[in-house]
């Protein structure tokens, strides 16, 4: 047997190659950081509600709506022109949703939906209301605007709701059919569930 | 005195208007049971009772005939008779005790088979199938040989080449069968009592795969579907691990910790002969790897309380119990979101892989062997409480969440692990489990006590959180909110499941790293301080570690070497198919390991 190198001389760089050995760090792989807003529920610039497609349905009051007026106008200018929303509406059971608006500016913001009738009232409920809804006013808009749905709102975490699920489908339903789209209620809560 | 009556007179209207919209909602509820009777539930609970599953109440209560309803007992009570005369000693008896058998003894349908089996069935004692799932993890060692290799070549001037490798794993196979390689005049054992020991191979190299024998390899490759397979082998690289299994008998008769010391001893034995080695130096440093040096043993050792070795159920760690399962390695490492947005159907295959690997590994184990036989003794409540996870249940429930997901998660691009949106998936979780309990009395009458019932919501609010999230400790928060919140909004009364488990469902303990308070999951165990012990809790802590695996996409939870050396088909039991091991043995179809029969007299 022939004399061995020292294992200094058989691997000079061992550090080194011992280091590429191990596999990336857990933290480089997994990254518990949320994903950043899309662009459309960024603060938007002065005059947004006067563009289209908004413009189409927001009354100009020279000043940015507030959430009230936001979802005054969307009723008034998008649900009571769609049969199909007015045939949900009052199909479903009497409903309480409460948004909790938060503004960049004019901080929080109350407004009241009724479901069945369908009411807009502005401030904050009086009654326990059936859903609570929280979010801030630019996933608002674009919501309203049918850019984004709302339930993509809450899991990607910039939304909170808090409540009876049912009535929020109750009132997604709603909110779909004025967009023009459907979909279909899911078989463990069906349409009317109360 | 006046205003008095007023006032009550006012909070007598208040309430009374508070009955009706309560009792309208309750009215209402009723108009939507004939859609319930589309769901399996419904037929699964009509198979289990032959009744109907909305029924209120049981006209057969009492009629039944007592225990002989059920087959199993007949034939326990006529054993019991036998056994007390052969013994001339008293031994089970019906007559004693309080009268069983007045309601429905009602079968268990085991899921994703078409087998029912008796409740008695699923004792760990009767069912022969749980016995060896947890005898193939005792009897399990896995050794780096890497160090071995090198300190032959470099310490004892020997040349390792694939043919000496080749010819140690030939060894190997001997020794580990209680075979003598060095010395004359040492004890063998019978070859037909440890058939089932052996030792195999595990490596991320296709270079070193190639050059091994086909016999002794667990292949990554042929196991496991691509995109998990190049996630493992990347992760175990040109590494080759020995995964040793002794015999099932040894471990029957010693205990876990027998496990690595009939390994390093039968390992060093093979070495010995395979590579001709003399001198105790060499040897004794050999021994010493073997039993310490990158050895993973499936469980740690426990405190000195609780008198365990390694290898013993309580020492598992969580991420390791969720290695053991092994029913999604044929689908794609995928996260699951995505797999929900795009495809329902796809979406259940990994749902159903979950509770597969949840219910028949996670729920035995911890709730089954441990909580219930090695802590409290082993009587059978903790086996009644697992057949909520051994049955379609869970699975059904699941359904509707992965509907849910897919209607309503469009477009969602990561789940933040933001405690806000967890509960919002966790309260919509809670309240359609316990609407499917207020609909179906017969699901109730199943899961019979609040234990089961919150523990079934537990375990779903984790896998839910944690399929959409990929956090384990998201999970497991979720699974202690929904038991916390059902226990205080929901029913209130939840027996045994939610004495303690408000006390876990703060931030301080879950999401600590300090030990003894908290930690990653997937390192905590059955034995881990500052937990529920409640029976049929141990479950939800698997069912968090194995579904944020299956949420990430990823190929392990916790250890690729255990992971893949659970995927060896040499092993008795199936531990890609644990519910149909079981749901055999329930009907005598299954065949273990470690019998004595042919070392004893004709019987």
């Amino acid at each position: 047997m022939g004399k061995l190198p020292s294992l200094k001389e058989m691997y000079p760089k061992f550090a080194e190659e011992f280091e590429k050995t191990k596999p990336p760090s857990v933290l480089e792989r997994v990254t518990p950081e949320a994903p950043p807003p899309p662009s459309f529920c960024l603060p938007r610039p002065d005059g947004w509600w006067r563009q289209p497609p908004y413009s189409k349905w927001i009354q100009d009051r020279g000043r940015e709506p507030t959430a009230y007026e936001l979802l005054l106008d969307f009723i008034i200018g998008r649900a009571i022109s769609s049969p199909k929303a007015m045939e949900l509406a009052s199909s479903a059971p009497s409903r309480l949703i409460v948004y909790e608006i938060e503004h960049p500016q004019r901080g929080t913001e109350f407004v009241r939906m009724f479901l069945n009738p369908t009411q807009v009232i502005e401030g904050p409920p009086e009654e326990e209301p059936d859903l609570w809804i929280k979010m801030n006013y630019y996933d608002f808009v674009p919501v309203l605007g049918g850019e984004i749905s709302v339930f993509n709102a809450v899991y990607e975490g910039r939304a909170t709701i808090l409540g009876n699920t049912t009535a929020g489908l109750d009132q997604y339903d709603v909110m779909t059919a004025i967009l023009g789209f459907e979909i279909p209620r899911p078989r463990c809560w069906p349409r009317g569930h109360p | 005195m006046e205003k008095r009556k007023v006032l009550d007179e006012r909070a007598g209207q208040l309430e009374a208007r508070e009955r009706e919209y309560v009792r309208e909602l309750y009215a209402l509820s009723k108009k939507y049971l004939e859609v319930e009777k589309e769901r399996p539930l419904y037929s699964i609970m009509q198979k289990t009772f032959g009744a109907d599953p909305f029924a209120l109440q049981d006209s057969q209560m009492y009629k039944r005939g007592g225990y002989r309803q059920s087959k199993r007992k007949q034939e326990f009570a006529r054993l019991g008779r036998q056994v007390a005369v052969e013994r001339g000693l008293p031994a089970y008896n019906r007559a004693v005790g309080l009268p069983i058998g007045q309601r429905q003894l009602e079968p268990i349908l085991i899921a994703g088979t078409n087998i029912m089996v008796e409740q008695d069935d699923t004792h760990h004692l009767n069912n022969v199938a749980i016995q060896q799932m947890l005898d193939d993890i005792k009897r399990t060692v896995i050794v780096n040989l890497d160090i071995a290799h090198r300190m032959l070549t470099v310490r004892a001037g020997k040349e390792v080449t694939p043919e000496t490798i080749n010819l140690y794993l030939e060894t190997l196979q001997h020794t580990m069968c209680g075979g003598a390689v060095a010395q004359e005049h040492m004890s063998e054992i019978n070859p037909l009592l440890v058939k089932d020991a052996y030792a195999k191979v595990i490596t991320g190299s296709d270079e070193v795969k190639d050059a091994l024998d086909r016999r002794f390899l667990i292949d990554i490759d042929q196991l496991f579907h691509p995109t998990r397979a190049e996630k493992l082998k990347e992760a175990i690289g040109d590494a080759i691990w020995i995964v040793l299994r002794i015999p099932t008998l040894a471990v029957r008769m010693a205990d876990g910790d027998e496990a690595a010391r009939w390994a390093a001893m039968q390992n060093t034995m093979a070495f010995i002969a395979s590579y001709g080695l003399s001198g105790e130096h060499i040897i004794s440093d050999l021994a010493y790897s073997f039993k310490h040096a990158r050895v993973v043993r499936m469980g740690n050792k426990m405190w000195y309380q609780r008198m365990r070795g390694t290898n013993e159920p309580g020492g598992f760690p969580d991420g390791y119990i969720c290695d053991f399962m092994q029913a999604e390695r044929d689908l794609p490492a995928r996260r699951f979101l995505e797999v929900a947005q795009e495809d329902e159907e796809e979406a259940l295959k990994y749902s159903r892989a979950m509770h597969e690997g949840i219910g028949g590994i996670a729920a035995v184990i911890d709730n089954v062997l441990w909580l219930g036989f090695y802590m409290s003794g082993g009587i059978g409540f903790s086996n009644t409480v697992a057949s909520a996870a051994y049955s379609e249940v869970m699975n059904e429930i699941s359904m509707e969440l992965i509907e849910l997901s897919h209607r309503y998660m469009q477009g969602v691009r990561k789940v933040p692990l933001r405690w806000e949106t967890v509960r919002t998936m966790v309260n919509s979780i809670i309240q359609y489990t316990m609407e499917s309990y207020e609909k179906f009395p017969t699901l109730a009458e199943f899961h019979w006590g609040g234990a089961h019932r919150v523990s079934v919501i537990g375990s779903i609010a984790a896998s839910s959180a944690a399929m959409l999230t990929g956090s384990s400790t998201m999970g497991l928060m979720a699974a202690h909110y929904a038991i916390a919140f059902a226990m205080k909004e929901g029913w209130l009364r939840t027996g045994w499941a939610g004495q303690e488990i408000q006390d876990h469902l703060g931030l301080p303990y879950l999401c600590s790293m300090r030990p003894e308070e908290g930690n990653l999951v997937e390192l905590r165990g059955l034995n881990y301080p500052m937990q529920s012990f409640s029976a049929a809790h141990g479950a939800i802590r698997g069912a968090a570690v194995y579904a944020a695996m299956i949420g990430r996409g990823s190929s392990w939870c916790l250890s690729p070497v255990v992971k893949v050396a659970f995927a060896d088909p040499h092993l008795i039991f199936d531990f890609k198919h644990p519910k149909l091991c079981i749901a055999k043995a329930g009907i005598r179809q299954f065949m273990p390991a470690g019998e004595r029969d042919p070392v004893l007299p004709p019987h």
